[in-house]
């Protein structure tokens, strides 16, 4: 079997390919589950007046970006140059998103920095950024007149990208606009969690319980491969939180994953479930050991007798000779 | 001036690299003497320039020379002393400067022991040595130079990270460099070997030692991890299947199946292309671990530099050094001889199915960290592969493996019937069968009681195979004699024995941890307590103090259990300025039946802290049975019959009784 001898060689090569296409990517830019969708339905305050109410009704109207940003994020410092620009331009909406912030640095950090904003949501525990699947700051989304989210930027907005990726994605919009009907504005029926809270379980400690160990099944996206259970970033505790809720509202463990999976992707979760593309990866295992098994008992089976190699009379003579001597020797 | 000759000492050695890789090959396929000996002389001269180049790194951390820019951006002047010292290696470039020189003191180390090795083989292994010598002293001048000034000189660093600030974390990187770069070894003997055409059970003796040497320093530089992990990250976990644990892992699982490929092949003759493929499989383990942490393929707490354009060149330098070793392989593994035949029931068929099992495993592991990278190139989709996986997959095929590892030894080479084993088998059960209802029973766990079980079935195997080789129960031996028996058996007859129990201890370890831990997390008030497992831990006192170069916050928790008191802990918190980082330092009470945890989080007099405790059984055993590992590997180096293969003279041929 001459062609065997290449199997080694050839499973590298494929290898190596892998590993090659992997240097061109960055495994920690997870994709938006979230283009194409409504923007979450959401009511929070407006980060210089406590008693204003903002929801998501009021994005509706005109294409924006959608900044999540924060006093804490230096990041956030290369692109707010840009922002104000925009602005000052009067080039494209801009509404904020403060996130995990204190309304008082918030405030603070704007009126040194500049206010590029139309309207400035505070979302000082992430009730809107889980939703809207945010793993960072500062990160930018652009939604449509009809308020939904067509394009992710991940990263600063430098000059460099708003010409090359953000400008194109908002002229689209402005064409598709020709084409098509002007949205209603609608009052925001949505039903926010905060409000409506159908508490089904009371159970302190099967709520703690439950809540454990779905935490422990979801990774933290801002993290280096821990669940949120592990976790001590902020984001983590936001989301353990969430979980929580659900699991006080009634949500299996699954529905809860699921909530998180139609945010974040499958990449939220520790363990890969078993779908078309992980199919692989908990079929390999079984498939080694039962080649393996099989191929090591047919050559057991196929084992050539080995007279050659046994004893001879002269050869067991000799060993008993020597045996006898050392035995006398000692 | 310093660091310009550390730079010189390195572009040195690697022209001297160069040179030794060609005088090495060449001269052997000319059969020049001289350019044989240039070889050795090369290796070793290149040894002494990595050791300076190293050195005059360390001295440049030490003395804090801020001119020199890694220095600058690692260190900081009021690191202590010896944190200033394993800060050398605590970055990309320095750690790579390790690895380099310890690839060349290996280098030399096969001159100085290699002695009575054919002159061929030795300057081709030594002409391979000095190729990967020079791929990496390429890659660490062209793209890493540790030695690279900046001007103008700040007045301080930038500090270390603070997690790095560590005994244990400080001499890690050297012991498992010490195992990566050691089965470079295996590599170049086993390319040199398939160069020449030529391999046998001489071959086999030779690379044992190299072999075990390394696995015995993976083996410790893999505890001393975990070992970190577990006291260091504040909540005790010991392993998290992490990709660079992983990459870790999987040279010494492929590692383990080579030391006992060599063993089969040095007393029997066969296996001998499973073990050459095995020796180029781990070092190239070893390389592509190298390449994962410092290219940012995968996403890792260990990631070191995130460096595409260093992933590059370090892919390059595994396609040259594996890909050449495979494809060589490919052309030559023909030439070489089937060994003796062996019947299904006998020790070469238990090792057979020992190689199957940790090759599997090792593919399974691979798979599971490979894989997101795999999806992602195909589809695009991210998804990521975590503890669940390979705890489902890799701990049936261990339970499997050590099934088989308890009695294949019981069996005699070549061919050997069960039955003639039966005593001790049934004994071995009648031992491990009541350990597991027992243990289900008052562990309240089947597959904790199973594991317990396998474990107690390892340990009567290998109690029972010591015992033989030292031939107790045998008719003329009486204990008098036994301590005799004792020192006259060989090596790697003990350390089989210290290995494969030290395994069953990890083993009690590992299943006692994964089903029987427990934890609890609560904000505690002064005078406030939590339980778990039956002990009491009790908040007393919060105070602060000023370290070295930190201010920490330090909790005073009392443990008591049925109102006796057992111990004191102090959990901390400390705030590193410099850096502007946090660490928690948990505190534990250590017991050899288990480590009480407890760390200490966020909080005031009003609220309380966050107090996490932590009850964990038999922990200490995991790491206690695999440095047993470690010490039985380095025993069977030290085995006197490594003495005689490399002796000058041959051993005399026993007298013929005629």
């Amino acid at each position: 079997m001459a062609w065997s001898r290449f199997i080694p060689a050839g499973a590298f090569v494929i290898l190596v390919v892998f590993l090659g296409i992997g240097l061109t990517r960055d495994p920690s830019l997870i994709p938006t589950e979230m283009i194409n969708r409504d923007m979450p339905a959401f009511e929070l305050t407006e980060l210089y007046d406590e008693t204003q109410r903002v929801t998501d009704a009021d994005l509706i109207g005109e294409p924006a970006l959608v900044n999540v940003f924060g006093s804490w994020c230096v990041a956030c410092l290369q692109e707010h140059p840009t922002l104000m620009q925009l602005n000052q331009d009067d080039t494209v909406r801009i509404v904020g998103v403060n996130w995990r912030d204190g309304r008082d640095d918030a405030i603070k950090w704007l009126q040194r920095h500049g206010d590029p904003y139309e309207t400035i949501i505070f979302d000082g525990e992430s009730d809107l950024a889980i939703e809207m699947g945010v793993t960072g700051a500062p990160e930018t989304f652009i939604l449509d007149r009809t308020g939904r989210i067509r394009f992710k930027q991940i990263g600063p907005i430098t000059s460099d990208v708003w010409r090359e990726t953000i400008r194109p994605v908002l002229d689209a919009l402005a064409a598709e606009e020709l084409t098509t009907p002007a949205p209603v504005r609608v009052e925001s029926d949505a039903v926010v969690d905060s409000d409506v809270e159908n508490i089904v379980l009371t159970d302190l400690d099967l709520i703690g319980a439950r809540t454990e160990a779905v935490s422990k099944t979801l990774r933290c996206v801002v993290c280096q491969n821990q669940s949120i259970y592990d976790s001590n970033a902020p984001l983590a505790q936001d989301m353990r939180r969430l979980v929580r809720k659900r699991v006080v509202a009634g949500d299996s463990d699954e529905e809860v994953r699921d909530y998180m999976r139609y945010r974040y992707g499958d990449y939220v979760l520790m363990s890969p479930p078993l779908q078309l593309n992980t199919f692989l990866l908990w079929l390999v295992p079984l498939a080694l050991v039962l080649v393996g098994g099989i191929w090591f008992v047919l050559r057991g089976r196929n084992a050539a007798p080995t007279v050659d190699d046994a004893l001879t009379e002269a050869d067991r003579n000799r060993v008993a000779a020597a045996l006898a001597k050392a035995e006398t020797e000692t | 001036m310093l660091a310009e000759i550390g730079q010189i000492a390195l572009i040195l050695a690697l022209f001297i690299s160069a040179l030794q890789a060609w005088m090495g090959l060449h001269g052997a396929h000319i059969g020049d003497r001289r350019a044989m000996v240039f070889a050795d002389r090369g290796a070793i001269a290149q040894a002494l320039l990595c050791i300076l180049a190293f050195g005059l790194l360390a001295y440049a951390f030490m003395v804090s020379d801020f001119s020199v820019q890694l220095v600058t951006a690692n260190s900081h002047t009021s690191k202590p002393m010896i944190y200033k010292f394993s800060g050398t290696w605590g970055n990309h470039e320095g750690s790579m400067l390790l690895w380099v020189m310890i690839m060349a003191l290996f280098g030399a180390a096969m001159v100085w022991f290699g002695k009575t090795l054919p002159a061929g083989l030795r300057a081709r292994a030594i002409g391979v040595q000095g190729l990967t010598t020079t791929g990496f002293l390429a890659f660490l001048i062209f793209s890493s130079n540790p030695f690279t000034r900046m001007s103008p000189i700040p007045e301080n660093g930038v500090g270390l990270n603070p997690l790095l600030q560590d005994p244990g974390l400080a001499i890690h990187p050297p012991f498992l460099y010490l195992g990566y770069v050691g089965f470079s070894v295996a590599f170049s003997f086993a390319v040199a070997a398939l160069i020449e055409g030529r391999v046998d059970a001489m071959w086999a003796r030779w690379v044992r030692p190299w072999v075990l040497l390394a696995w015995s320093f993976l083996t410790i530089g893999i505890v001393l991890g975990s070992v970190w992990a577990y006291y260091e990250l504040g909540w005790g976990g010991w392993w998290f299947w992490d990709p660079v644990e992983n990459v870790s892992f999987m040279p010494w699982l492929a590692g383990t199946a080579l030391l006992h490929s060599t063993l089969v092949a040095q007393a029997r003759g066969s296996f001998i292309r499973w073990t050459l493929l095995l020796a180029i499989t781990t070092f190239s383990l070893s390389l592509v671990g190298t390449f994962i942490v410092r290219s940012g393929v995968l996403t890792s707490v260990h990631a070191f530099a995130v460096d595409p354009g260093r992933g590059i060149f370090i892919l390059a330098l595994l396609v040259l050094a594996t890909g050449g070793a495979l494809f060589l392989y490919a052309l030559r593994s023909g030439r070489i001889a089937h060994g003796a035949g062996f019947q299904l029931q006998s020790r070469e068929s238990g090792l057979v199915l020992n190689n199957v099992l940790l090759v599997v495993s090792t593919a399974t592991v691979f798979l599971g960290t490979f894989y997101p990278l795999v999806i992602d190139a195909m589809t695009g989709d991210k998804i990521t592969v975590g503890p669940p996986y390979f705890e489902r997959t890799f701990g049936p095929i261990m339970a499997v493996l050590i099934i088989f590892m308890a009695v294949a030894p019981l069996l005699k080479w070549r061919a050997d019937n069960w039955r003639r084993i039966q005593k001790a088998l049934l004994i071995m059960l009648a031992l491990a069968v009541p350990t597991w209802i027992a243990v289900a029973a008052f562990g309240n766990s089947v597959l904790g009681g199973l594991g317990i079980a396998l474990a107690v079935w390892l340990l009567t195997g290998s109690v029972f195979n010591y015992a033989r080789k030292l031939r107790i129960g045998d008719a003329k031996s009486t204990a008098g004699n036994l301590l005799k028996r004792f020192a006259i058996l060989p090596g790697a007859a003990h350390g089989f024995a210290l290995a494969h129990i030290g395994l069953a201890l990890t083993t009690i370890g590992v299943v006692s941890m994964g089903v029987w831990a427990d934890e609890e997390v609560d904000r505690l008030k002064l005078g406030e307590s939590i339980s778990v497992a039956g002990y009491e831990f009790r908040l007393e006192d919060v105070r602060r103090a000023q370290g070295p170069n930190y201010i920490s916050e330090t909790g005073q928790v009392v443990i008591e259990r049925n109102g006796r008191r057992i111990g004191v802990l102090n959990p901390e918190q400390r705030m590193y300025p410099v850096e502007r980082n946090n660490t928690t330092e948990g505190a534990m009470e250590v017991g050899a039946t288990r480590i009480l945890y407890a760390a200490k989080g966020d909080g005031n007099l009003e609220d309380g802290w966050v107090v996490s405790v932590y009850y964990h059984p038999m922990v200490i055993w995991i790491w206690i049975g695999a440095l047993m590992m470690a010490f039985g590997g380095l025993i069977a180096v030290a085995d006197r019959r490594h003495a005689y293969a490399n002796r000058k003279a041959p051993v005399p041929q026993a007298v013929a009784a005629e």
